[in-house]
Order: structure tokens, then sequence, then C-alpha cells
């Protein structure tokens, strides 16, 4: 059994995570003589004075000391507090094994649940809004989320904090991480992926980048909604082929819950293809629907560069790396599962996912509000419906009054609001190609200008330690041509010779 | 539970999942379709809110935490020692990252936004939906708007005659 054991007291700094592994009959004394062990090398500490917590507030007692952790309640993968001072932690009140999460049976709601949850993830302190998605619907565990802001507007966090049941069952240990999270979508994301990478690790312990990244792109295209497993067996496949390493080349195919019963007989536009090949630095993926007419969908990702991302081991993830996991899982979903899924569901008349043709046509209209019309007259060359919807005359006009200049609109002009906005364009777009602005990166360094001091120049680049040799005029330097171009100066003030 | 703390009361909202979230009269007001009900006097134990998952519903309650009035019972003292520009900057801030989500919760937000009548959310998701089509060629646009080409050869060609300007 895995557990990772976390300190309490460090919280806000950067707590250490310790992970240790224990035989499956291990006792709950034999997690805290280890944290004992690891804790002694600052300054020796008795293994009694170690307390465990899984919520934070309550001690993870053992009535029975021979009772093994699995006894207790806890599962592979667990996260335990500890702590060294007694008051920060409280006694049940009934010495009883602490309440699990929801059972697995009911954690199926949402797209996410794939039947690789490990049921005892509490997850670190980033994934808790997951476990929001996964609460039991059932009245067996009346749970209700408060929700309301701190009262201090600024800034204004949302606090979440739960409403102990009326029934005796004790707060989930779910619920008391919520209180902690920060509750953001990325969060969110970041929870999916660790806790697939977690049930993953349980069943196989080589943590390839190639194997996580697998796990991440399963991850992705069952929140997509495609089937997790099908028919073909793609999971195992997948995960199995890649993690070896034994193929380079992996073709895997989804399906969709509606289309799951017609597979047997007709694989052709019921499935999606994705071919997968594997380079040293590269993987490629390439997705297409066969029999569809759409494009093959072709995604390269670098694995260097996904490599540190990949292991969420550690708890605390920084804020560029959390950015570039966004990044992973929006190329994943945005480029990847979702047109594949899209074009699948318009070859068979289903339901689309959400996406801008699946919006009723007032929110079509709605969001082409705000469309700049260049790009307006290209949504119209896309299909006949947005055709029709972007030839409104009231967006037209709109646009014309909040992209075109005064002089421009060509006032008294009767007519169509679209042609009056093509007209004004043409006008505005010559004018900007006449007339171009300086260029920035030029404006201002004296570029063109003969009056200026040419020992006033402003620092360029890590140039400044070489304008004293120019003004110096010391012949014969050679300062390499490719600092020439950031050097405009040198053609002023007759130092040109100074250059080889 | 209908209330928490003098003078607030509290409304819950209920995702068709079966998630319970208890807001603040205030919060649950931004929007419109649930201020109707309560002030038509529909709502004095919880509200159903169809076709709206908890997922989805709790990202919805987050915005109008954030963008419920600070004048007002919440946020009186407040308002005094921040200015009204320097808030609305943070606010704007706050949305951009707020917004920053991948396409289908997107699409989810403005179905949403639209149902509950939101009008700060509603212009804020379908101002961000198509954002970065400049410089893509028509099918990367179709397959962006995952829409299908589905004129006749003659017809397209008519049309894209028409918007040849905005493709130079």
């Amino acid at each position: 059994m895995k557990l990772r054991l976390r300190s309490m007291d460090a919280r806000g700094g950067v707590a250490e995570t310790h992970r240790v592994q224990l035989p499956d009959t291990a006792v709950l004394a034999d997690v805290k003589s280890f944290l004992a062990a690891k804790l002694s090398a600052a300054q020796p500490v008795p293994a009694e004075s170690v307390r465990l917590s899984l919520n934070r507030s309550q001690e993870l007692c053992s009535p029975d000391p021979s009772a093994t952790l699995a006894a207790l309640g806890l599962a592979s993968g667990d996260l335990l507090y500890f702590t060294l001072s007694a008051e920060l932690l409280s006694q049940p009140p009934p010495p009883q094994t602490l309440p699990r999460n929801p059972s697995p049976d009911t954690a199926s709601i949402g797209q996410i649940a794939s039947g690789s949850q490990s049921p005892g993830e509490a997850g670190g302190s980033s994934s808790p809004p997951q476990n929001l998605h996964i609460q039991p619907v059932s009245s067996s565990l009346p749970q209700n989320l408060h929700i309301e802001p701190i009262s201090s507007p600024r800034p204004r966090a949302l606090h979440v904090e739960p409403i102990l049941p009326v029934a005796s069952d004790p707060p989930d240990v779910v619920m008391a991480e919520a209180v902690h999270a920060p509750k953001s979508l990325s969060s969110l994301v970041i929870g999916i992926l660790k806790r697939e990478m977690e049930a993953e690790d349980a069943g196989c312990a080589n943590g390839t980048v190639i194997h996580r990244l697998a796990v991440s792109l399963q991850a992705a295209l069952v929140d997509a909604g495609f089937l997790a497993e099908n028919p073909m067996g793609s999971r195992p496949r997948l995960l199995k082929d890649w993690a070896s390493g034994a193929a380079a080349t992996l073709t895997v195919k989804y399906t969709l819950p509606e289309l799951v019963a017609m597979l047997p007989e007709g694989e052709e536009g019921k499935t999606v293809v994705l071919n997968c090949s594997l380079m040293p630095n590269f993987v490629m993926i390439y997705g297409c629907v066969p029999g569809a007419c759409s494009e093959v969908r072709r995604l390269c990702l670098e694995l260097p560069k996904l490599a540190p991302l990949l292991y969420l081991d550690s708890n605390e993830v920084g804020a560029t790396e959390e950015k570039e996991i966004l990044e992973l899982w929006r190329v994943l979903k945005d480029e990847l599962c979702l047109p594949l899924m899209i074009s699948l569901c318009q070859l068979n008349g289903l339901r689309l996912p959400p996406c801008l043709m699946a919006l009723p046509g007032d929110l079509k209209a709605k969001v082409l509000e705000f469309v700049p019309g260049v790009d307006l007259a290209r949504v119209q060359c896309a299909c006949k419906e947005l055709q029709d919807l972007a030839a409104d005359d009231n967006l037209w006009k709109m646009r014309l009054e909040l992209e075109m200049s005064p002089s421009s609109k060509g006032s008294g002009w009767s007519g169509d609001w679209k042609q009056r906005f093509v007209a004004a364009w043409k006008v505005d777009n010559s004018r900007r190609h006449h007339k171009r602005p300086p260029s920035p990166r030029f404006s201002g360094y004296g570029w063109g200008i003969g009056t200026r001091n040419p020992l006033n120049f402003p620092v360029i680049g890590g140039d400044s330690d070489r304008l004293p040799f120019i003004n110096h005029n010391i012949l014969g330097r050679s300062f390499g041509n490719q600092r020439r171009n950031i050097s405009p100066n040198c053609n002023f003030e007759g130092h040109r010779q100074g250059f080889p | 539970m209908a209330t928490r703390e003098a003078g607030k009361k509290m409304i819950m909202l209920k995702s068709p999942d079966g998630m319970e979230f208890e807001v603040e009269e205030a919060v649950a007001m931004e929007s419109q379709t649930i201020r109707k009900m309560i002030e038509d006097d529909c709502a004095d134990t919880a509200i159903l809110i169809p076709n709206i998952n908890s997922k989805i519903l709790s990202r919805v309650i987050e915005y109008c935490n954030k963008h419920v009035p600070t004048t007002g019972a919440t946020g009186a003292a407040a308002s005094d020692t921040v200015a009204p520009a320097a808030l609305a900057e943070d606010l704007k801030i706050w949305d951009a990252e707020f917004i920053k989500v991948n396409r289908a919760t997107r699409f989810d937000l403005i179905q949403a936004a639209s149902y509950l009548n939101i009008k700060g959310l509603l212009d804020l998701t379908s101002q961000t939906t198509i954002d970065t089509i400049s410089d893509n060629s028509l099918e990367e646009i179709r397959s962006f708007l995952s829409t299908k080409n589905d004129y006749l050869p003659e017809e397209e060609q008519t049309i894209r005659r028409e918007n040849q300007w905005a493709f130079q």
C-alpha cells in the first residue's frame, strides 16, 4: 500500500510530502515509526508523538493496535497529514474508523468517472473541486454546499464550507479537504490528471513520460465524452503498448456511448481512430473518423517539454506549471478530442457536444455580436446557417460604428450596412497600407534622426558596453555582424569605418 | 438553513445531478431568472436549476459571487477604501482568468448564462468564443466553428467573391 504523508505544520509554505510503500499487513504504528525515523534526522522524535489525520482536524486512531491500515479504511494512494503537536488534532468522538469517500458506484456522475478512480483518493490541496463533482446524489449522505463570499470583497475568494449532515454520518473527508482548496477550473483539471496518474501508477509502477502522456490523453478523451472502454478494449492496449515502448506506432479506437451497440457490426463511421507514433523526442497523434469527410487532426507533442509537467507527484503545483498543464489539457481537448467528437456526432446525427453550432440561434447571434467585421465576413463563408446569421444588418451597423473612424464612414450613404462597412474598411485598409507607422523597434533610437547626440543613446540590449568604443573611434575592432542590425546609430557621426 | 447570518437571506440552488448550493440571495439575484422567481415568491425552499450541471453551476455561482454589487450590506465598508475604477480593473483581470477554460466549458457557460439571464457572464462568454479566427484559412475556420461546408460549388464561389476583401 502506498501512502503519502504530509506535514500539517507547514501549511502555507511548501509542505514536504513523504511517500511510503508499506506491506498490506502494516498497522498504524508502522506508519508512525516510519515518520519518526524520517523526522529524527534533525532531532529525535519518538514514534508515540506522531499524530496522523486524514482530514486535518481529527486524529486517526486505531482502536485495535493490530488492525491493518486497510481495516482502518485507508487505501493505496491516500494522503495522510501528520503533526507532532497534539493540540492541532482533536480526538474523534467515537473511536471508529474514519468515513471513506463516496462508494465507487455513486461516483459515476459526470463524464470523468471512468471507472479508474481510486476510491480513497482525497486528492491533494489542488484536486478537491473535482470531488465536488463526484458527490453522491443518494439521499443517504445529505451534503449541502454552502457558498458565500468572504466579507472583504477584494479579493473575494469563493469559500466553500460543508454543512454537517443531519444524519449521524460524520463529515466526509472530501468535504473537509474542499474547505482549504482554492476553487478554480485549473485545479479541477489537475485533479483529473493526478487522479488518473495515481490510479494507473497503482497498476503498473513504471511511469515513463509516454505512459503519463497516454494517461492524460485517455483522461481528455473520457472527459470529452468518449467511452473509456469499449468492445475493442482501447484502454489496456493504449497504456500497455506505450508504456512498454515495444510498439512505436499504435492505433486505438474510441467510440461514444450512443454508438457502442452498433459497433460489432460495422465499425466505419462509428469510431474515432487515433494513430499515435513515437519518435525519440516527439509523440505524433493523428485522429480521424473513418467514413467522414473531415480532415485528419494532427497533434505533435514534444516529450522533453512535457516531462516536468506530467510528473504531478508533488502536491504543490507552481503557477507557471499549472498554466502549462492547462495549456496541454486545452490542446488535447480543443485540438483533438472535441473536433473528432463533433465529426462523429455530425456523421451519426447525434446531438453535438457543446460547440457553436449546438447553441440555439439567439445565442449564436449573440456570439457573432462580438466578432470583428473582417472575421464576420469570413464566418459567412463557412456555411449557410452562419451566412444567414451574420448577414444581419444590425450587426454590420454596429461593426461600422465600433470599428470605423468617422471620416471613413461615408455619411449620408444609404444602402446595406455591410456594403457600407466594406467600403469604409477598404478606405481604412488602404490608408493603413500607405502610412505605415515607423517600426516601434527603432523609433526613439535615433534611426534616421541626425540631430540626436550619439552619447545619449539609450541602452539597447546590451550594446551600451561598446558605445564608448565607437565614440573613441577605435579602428579595426570587430563587433560581429549579428549585432549590427540593432546598432543603427553607427551609420551616423562618421563612425562607420569602425566596422569591418 | 434559510437564514445563516442575520440579515442575509440564503437561497438554495439545486443542480439536476443532485448537488445543492446555498448562496446569499443577493448573489443568486445576479441572475435575472432567479430574481424573477424570488420576486414572484416561487422560491421558498430551493430552486432547481434544470439543464445546468453542478460543475457549471458552481462556476456560475463563483462568477456571481465575484460580481455581486459591493454596495449594500455585504461590502459597504470596502467600497469606501477601494476606488471604483480600481475595482473595475480588478474585476476585468479576474474575468479574464475566469474565462480561461476549454471550449466545451465555455459553451456550457454561455448556455447557463443565457438560461439564468446573467448579462455580464453572457457578454463575457460570448465575447471570448470567437476570438482567434483571424489569419486562419476557411477550412480551419470551419473546423473551429464545428460546421460543415454546405454550399454548392457555385454558391461557394459567389460567397467567396463577395467576401474576398476579408481574406486579403
